[in-house]
């Protein structure tokens, strides 16, 4: 389903005290995001190798740019815009590949900022290896080892993002987990939705207020 | 044709990762314990030597290469073939510095030609070799003894990983690394840490395999060995 499937689904799937609109489609779609993270979670707990399933992809039309920082020396490339990740336990964390923009061998393999530390502070890997490590930070992902023509060329990036940043139109791929009670997606979102109370309303449709 | 005998240590590691479904997460990790794993190979095992011309100064002395980790043995070419030194652990190390010059002096015996009673040569008993060397570790230098202002052949072991360049592996190695892999691996993976004993076990299994290959000798060796020893006669 597309994103704006998702939402609607779900606001038709609330109970309607009234006729009118209980819920703001933001408020709908953040408890869809939170819903989605800890399924994400589970399939990680599962299985990390699984989560390459649920990612977005990025610069596979136009390659993401990878940029210096003057101060610091670090080559990284930038979330795209309004486009942030979800954290996992790994180092992979919500990137969860990266690739040049010919596919060919792996070169991107995940790395922590120790690591990374580690790494330029004299090992083999630094001798023997044209491979690139990268680290997903916050507003960014950060390279070990950039070759001249990944600088030049640009990234891919398959991202696992929060549902809020897809767009109406992106098809979201929802894991189909199901609880040892037969409960689902769906029942996890219906239950974020239902620690909102329903707002008492008088017979003419006014909200009460307190005196 | 089949698949190259070489491959590259990182194509080992990412083959590695492939075989055992695991993430990408600790390649970084599991090459520097592949490197480790071929380091030790070429100095516990393997035939492989690095061979380099390298110059006798005329002070008599060689400055041992940077990958120098072992020494193995020092040439020079006779008669097509290589004609080796022998060691001589009491050949004078020191050397005299005449302002910022280094040089031998001959009064302390520094650089002096050994002298020795001898025969004709290795032919006859009793016979010594007239190129001799004495290995200084600390200063990493070789003396030598029989030559010098010239250049001789040194055959030594490296770590086998190259800082410029490729490091490649032969490919009858993989099985041995992965198994050395899978043991390293137990020390930080805690699903594996009951099984280290017998993931040690493995590679060393795997390296006993590798040895065994190595060393062992083909029927026209054999065959050689015999027959250089024995009187050859016709078959009656």
């Amino acid at each position: 389903m597309i994103k704006e499937e998702i939402r609607s689904y779900f606001i038709n799937l609330l109970p309607k005290y009234e006729s009118i609109e209980r819920f703001h489609p933001q408020v709908v779609d953040r408890a869809i995001e939170r819903a989605l993270a800890e399924f994400y979670n589970l399939v990680f707990l599962r299985s990390p190798l699984e989560l390459q399933r649920y990612s977005k992809e990025f610069g596979y039309t136009t390659a993401l740019t990878v940029s210096i920082e003057a101060g610091t020396g670090i080559y990284y490339t930038n979330y795209p815009t309004g486009v942030s990740i979800i954290p996992f336990p790994d180092k992979a964390s919500g990137v969860r590949r990266i690739s040049t923009i010919a596919q060919g061998g792996i070169t991107f393999y995940p790395v922590d900022p120790r690591e990374m530390d580690l790494l330029a502070g004299g090992s083999y890997a630094d001798t023997v290896t044209s491979k690139i490590g990268y680290c997903a930070r916050r507003t960014r992902i950060e390279y070990y080892n950039p070759s001249a023509v990944v600088i030049a060329t640009g990234v891919r990036a398959d991202l696992i993002i929060p549902f809020s940043d897809y767009l109406d139109t992106d098809d979201v791929m929802i894991p189909d987990l199901t609880g040892n009670e037969g409960s689902g997606f769906t029942d996890r979102v219906l239950q974020i939705l239902s620690a909102v109370r329903p707002v008492e309303l008088f017979e003419n449709k006014t909200i009460e207020t307190k005196e | 044709m089949a698949t190259v005998a070489l491959v590259d240590i990182e194509q080992v590691v990412s083959r590695y990762l492939l075989k055992y479904k695991l993430s990408t997460d600790d390649y970084f990790i599991y090459l520097e314990h592949a490197c480790d794993c071929f380091k030790h190979f070429r100095l516990y095992d393997s035939d492989q030597v690095e061979t380099l011309k390298i110059a006798v100064s005329v002070n008599k002395i060689i400055e041992m290469p940077t990958d120098m980790q072992t020494f193995v043995d020092l040439y020079i070419p006779l008669n097509g073939q290589w004609w080796s030194f022998s060691e001589r652990k009491y050949i004078v190390n020191t050397t005299t510095f005449t302002g910022l010059v280094e040089g031998r002096d001959a009064d302390a015996g520094e650089g002096v030609d050994l002298t020795d009673p001898r025969t004709t040569g290795y032919g006859a008993s009793g016979g010594v070799n007239d190129y001799n060397y004495m290995l200084d570790w600390e200063a990493r230098r070789i003396f030598v003894d029989g030559i010098s202002d010239d250049t001789v052949v040194l055959a030594y072991t490296s770590s086998g990983i190259e800082v410029s360049g490729t490091t490649q592996i032969p490919d009858m190695l993989i099985p041995m690394i992965d198994a050395y892999l899978r043991w390293k691996s137990s020390y930080w993976l805690p699903e594996l840490a009951r099984e280290r004993q017998l993931l040690e076990k493995d590679y060393n299994n795997e390296r006993l395999s590798i040895r065994n290959l190595i060393n062992s000798m083909s029927y026209s060796q054999w065959r050689d060995v015999i027959l250089s020893g024995v009187r050859q006669s016709p078959k009656r």
